[in-house]
């Protein structure tokens, strides 16, 4: 067994024994991780790590922030209608389904109970100083959703002095978009406070998602704003406090008009507010977080059957409500060992009303969600070479007064008519524990073996809605169990000739009580498909990644990366004869093959980047049956320096108009060209 | 201080202009019946098993547009109509039931969920014809099927396995089997059936054997007429007079007509089979009280 560890290190590591030592790659390799909650050096951490700075955020051809998470190793975005696509989908090594990645937001987990998700849009791209990826099942440091890994999301302080910002933008299907951001930062000595705002409107006519042949289709229109601000007062460099306020609203065409003046929509208004009290005492760190978030969201639909007969209207309305509350503290002991231990609270609350026009069907639902964690993590390093990581968490999630009321149901809704259903309350526990060694060969090259855990309760929405979806009709699964992922994972990082930077990483995970969308009634001549989420069995997913950047001249970049991962069904709890068909079928919405390259060059007036996509083919389907064809895309991004502050900056997105078709069978928006002026004060 | 006062005056003033909204109208729609010949629009009198036709017309009384139409024949609805339009004209048609009185309701709404409403009391008249039993998908097992009895007493619906219906023989009309001459077949204990069933408790065994008679080959009626049958006009309209002990070869969608031992005639329809003789057959059908 010796043998054959110490030959896959050589394996992984052969290349880079001849290596020189590195300066210009090295400053990555000492930024912190924060999302490891340790405050773990990047270098040092025993797991696939990944960080995007703000320098390329701002080069890449990016139209919204998730775009740029489609240039890692493993990460899947599904934003198959751009910038008017409802939500991005973000998905990591081959687990399906936006719970499975957990966001943080400052450190701050984001994913809404109700969902399992997070809104992309509630960021802007200007605000954010770099995104911290964390690949594998990590609940032993936040909890539920960390299945497939952590991206953490961190926004920048201004810097000292008072800044203005502004740009106006033009682009296809008559896109006008606006973004100011203004800052004043009065800290000095490390005592004083900042503030920055940070304001932004795109409103845009849309294009058609439907083929031509559709009499029903209408533009994806979109019209969205959203404010940012941010306050910081520093008492002292070891203690302050942070506070984070973010709105959102938008106002969406869903590309279907048959009566309504504008056809059907979408609107969400989001409300975030964020919290953070940091404080050293005796060189322990302390940290006490605080997040609320409200959503208010409505859906207004309009559908008609492929025989023009059987006309359907209806709304849906949700509002949902998450607010937790996280304190840790992170006690080195000497330069080598440190703990860290603390306590979550978290709590999710749904309410939603399903109302039919065309019929007489009126449902609500809602239900709670509250969780409770308990965590200690430390991390040991010893001979300057080998770094010992070790953490563990228990969770106790609980679910509570769901329910289901429906009045006046017909066959449109297949509920029974006067439902009165009080679920039954679910406890969980969940303990999860990751160990991890990382082993740093010479400056330039090192390797990790990991062994985590992933768990995860049941969304909301699966539990308590019943409702219409696109495809068909969703049926709630009130006795939905926590799914669990076990994932182990080899990887190396060398650094070849102070220029190429190389990591791989092979992992195998599985999932067990896997939460799967499955087909409960297929689609007939006279009935609506029926879903439901279920607790399926046993998933395996092999994956192997590889990760380059190169620096070719002192501004010029090459990106490349390839990642495939394997997801099949290998087990089956049911022993239904409809369910014992999916074992060895392939996870549906997940790629096999996806593949980056990208150049970026940056001088003083010009910088421009050059960024290609492949995503390979995938299942639409969880029987296999409809697959999704590959595509390739390429992206552009110019920016120009006109004259002192003022820049001109052109983004052109999939330049050889690829029309590519997402899994709901609607076309993408093809090219898509962005003009925008800049001026930084 | 005066300056400011008009300013917030003009300012209010405003604000006042830009936030007045249309004010949305909140009024009923209108609903009616056409009065046209041909049409039932009133309380009236008709024969059980007839069928009638009444024609809405509604409209959204300048409000928010029509919705949803639904019409309901003793709280059951017969028609959940879905529409976004300002007016509407729509024909239903209807069949009286058995019952003395059907109540029709006819419900218009808008999409404010305000709604306009119209009863009819339809009353039955005397009519030549009885009334009749209706029972639908009874699922009859073949002779080896272990879980699903084969023998059906047609006056419930209700289905024996071989021994029970050994100790209710005087209830069984209809069995079911299959094998490779007749294929799938319905027969009665006085069909003659030998080799089939087995054991003590085999018809061949039984003191009472009633015997069904069926049509020689299925008759020849629409799925709506069949539907609709609410009396014994569709049955009295298929009597034989040369019926077999056994109607053989039983595909899906075939009806069939039959006579039971008591005298009593009626119509079976296939609504699904398998061929095995562990399989099951699905039938629904309607016999003279």
């Amino acid at each position: 067994m010796k043998r054959v560890f110490c030959l896959i290190i050589i394996c992984f590591t052969h290349k880079c024994i001849i290596a020189q030592d590195t300066t210009k790659l090295i400053s990555l390799k000492e930024i912190t991780i924060t999302a490891s909650r340790i405050n773990s050096k990047y270098y040092e951490m025993p797991s696939s790590v990944a960080v995007v700075d703000s320098s390329y955020l701002t080069q890449f051809p990016q139209s919204n922030i998730d775009n740029v998470l489609q240039t890692i190793a493993g990460v899947y975005v599904n934003r198959s209608s751009g910038i008017f696509s409802k939500n991005a989908t973000t998905t990591m090594r081959g687990f399906s389904g936006s719970n499975r990645v957990l966001v943080l937001y400052n450190d701050l987990p984001l994913n809404q109970f109700t969902g399992g998700g997070i809104n992309w849009h509630l960021f802007n791209v200007t605000s954010v100083d770099k995104i911290e990826i964390i690949k594998g099942a990590n609940s032993s440091l936040f909890g539920n959703n960390a299945i497939s890994g952590i991206i953490n999301i961190k926004t920048q302080d201004p810097t000292e002095g008072f800044h203005f910002n502004t740009s106006m933008s033009y682009a296809s299907f008559n896109t006008f978009a606006l973004k100011n951001t203004i800052s004043y930062n009065n800290i000095k000595n490390d005592k004083g406070y900042y503030v920055v705002a940070n304001l932004f409107y795109r409103k845009g006519d849309g294009y058609y998602i439907q083929n031509e042949t559709d009499t029903t289709r209408e533009k994806l229109f979109l019209n969205e704003r959203g404010v940012e601000i941010k306050y910081k007062y520093q008492f002292n460099s070891k203690n302050s406090i942070l506070l984070n306020y973010n709105y959102y609203s938008d106002f969406r065409g869903d590309g279907i008009k048959i009566y309504e003046p504008i056809g059907g929509y979408y609107k969400d208004l989001s409300n975030l507010f964020t919290a953070t009290y940091e404080k050293e005492i005796n060189k322990v760190h302390i940290s006490i977080k605080g997040m609320f978030h409200h959503d208010l969201y409505k859906q207004h639909t309009e559908k008609i059957n492929k025989t023009g007969d059987k006309y359907k209207l209806y709304d849906v309305w949700e509002t949902t409500y998450d607010y937790m509350f996280l304190a840790n503290a992170i006690k080195p002991f000497n330069d080598k060992f440190k703990i860290n231990f603390g306590a979550d609270f978290k709590s999710g609350k749904l309410n939603g009303i399903d109302k039919y026009y065309t019929s007489t069907d009126y449902i609500e639902r809602g239900g709670n969600l509250f969780n409770l964690g308990l965590f200690a993590q430390a991390e040991y390093k010893t001979l300057n070479k080998l770094i010992f990581s070790a953490s563990f968490r228990f969770d106790k999630t609980c679910f509570y007064e769901g329910y289901l009321f429906a009045k006046g149901t017909t066959s449109e809704t297949n509920i029974p008519n006067n439902s009165h259903e009080l679920y039954k309350n679910s406890n969980w526990n969940g303990f999860s524990p990751k160990i991890g060694v990382k082993y740093l060969i010479n400056r330039n090259i090192s390797t990790f073996v990991s062994v985590s855990t992933g768990f995860t309760p049941p969304k909301l929405d699966d539990m308590v809605s019943s409702r219409k979806i696109n495809k068909g009709f969703k049926i709630a699964n009130p006795y939905l169990k926590p799914e669990n992922v076990i994932n182990y994972e080899l990887g190396s990082s060398q650094i070849l000739f102070d220029k190429l930077q190389l990591d791989h990483s092979l992992s195998f995970s599985q999932g067990r009580d896997f939460q799967y969308f499955i087909t409960i009634q297929p689609e007939t001549a006279f009935e609506t498909a029926i879903y439901q989420r279920k607790n399926i069995g046993k998933v395996n997913i092999f994956g192997y990644e590889i990760t380059a950047k190169y620096n070719v001249l002192r501004n010029l970049f090459i990106y490349a990366n390839y990642a495939y991962f394997n997801p099949i069904i290998t087990e089956i709890a049911s022993q239904t004869d409809n369910d014992k068909i999916l074992v060895g079928k392939k996870l549906n919405e997940t790629p096999f093959h996806q593949a980056f390259a990208g150049v970026s060059y940056k001088s003083d007036k010009f910088s421009v980047f050059l960024a290609s996509n492949f995503i390979g083919e995938q299942w639409a389907d969880e029987l296999n049956t409809l697959k999704l064809e590959k595509y390739f895309t390429v992206d552009t991004k110019l920016q120009y320096k006109i004259y002192k502050g003022f820049y001109l900056n052109l983004l052109i997105q999939n330049v050889f108009n690829k029309l590519y078709i997402d899994k709901k069978g609607g076309l993408c928006p093809g090219r898509f060209i962005q003009a925008e002026i800049e001026y930084r004060f | 201080m005066k300056k400011n006062l008009y300013l917030l005056l003009v300012v209010v003033a405003l604000l006042c202009t830009f936030s007045c909204k249309e004010e949305k109208i909140l009024v009923n729609p209108h609903l009616t019946l056409s009065e046209e010949t041909g049409y039932v629009f009133s309380d009236t009198a008709i024969a059980s098993g007839v069928s009638f036709k009444i024609k809405v017309i509604c409209n959204s009384n300048n409000g928010s547009n029509l919705t949803n139409l639904e019409v309901k024949q003793n709280n059951t609805i017969i028609l959940n109509y879905g529409l976004n339009a300002p007016s509407l004209e729509k024909e239903v048609t209807l069949t009286k039931t058995s019952n003395e009185i059907d109540t029709i309701d006819i419900i218009i709404r808008n999409y404010d969920g305000l709604s306009a409403t119209k009863s009819l009391r339809i009353t039955k008249t005397s009519s030549p014809y009885n009334d009749i039993i209706i029972v639908d998908n009874i699922t009859i097992g073949a002779q080896n099927n272990t879980t699903i009895g084969s023998f059906l007493d047609v006056e419930t619906g209700i289905v024996y396995t071989q021994d029970s219906a050994f100790n209710h023989q005087s209830l069984i009309d209809i069995l079911y089997y299959y094998n490779s001459t007749d294929l799938n077949c319905f027969s009665s204990a006085g069909g003659n059936i030998a080799g089939i069933f087995t054991g003590p408790t085999s018809p061949e065994n039984w003191t009472t054997k009633n015997t069904t008679y069926f049509s020689r080959n299925p008759i020849n009626i629409t799925n709506d007429e069949f539907v609709n049958c609410q009396n014994d006009s569709l049955i009295i309209a298929h009597i034989f007079s040369d019926g077999g002990r056994k109607a053989k070869s039983l595909k899906a969608n075939q009806f069939w007509a039959f006579q039971t031992q008591s005298g009593k005639y009626g119509i079976l329809k296939i609504n699904a089979v398998s061929d095995e003789n562990s399989g099951t057959i699905n039938i629904s059908y309607k016999i003279q009280k």
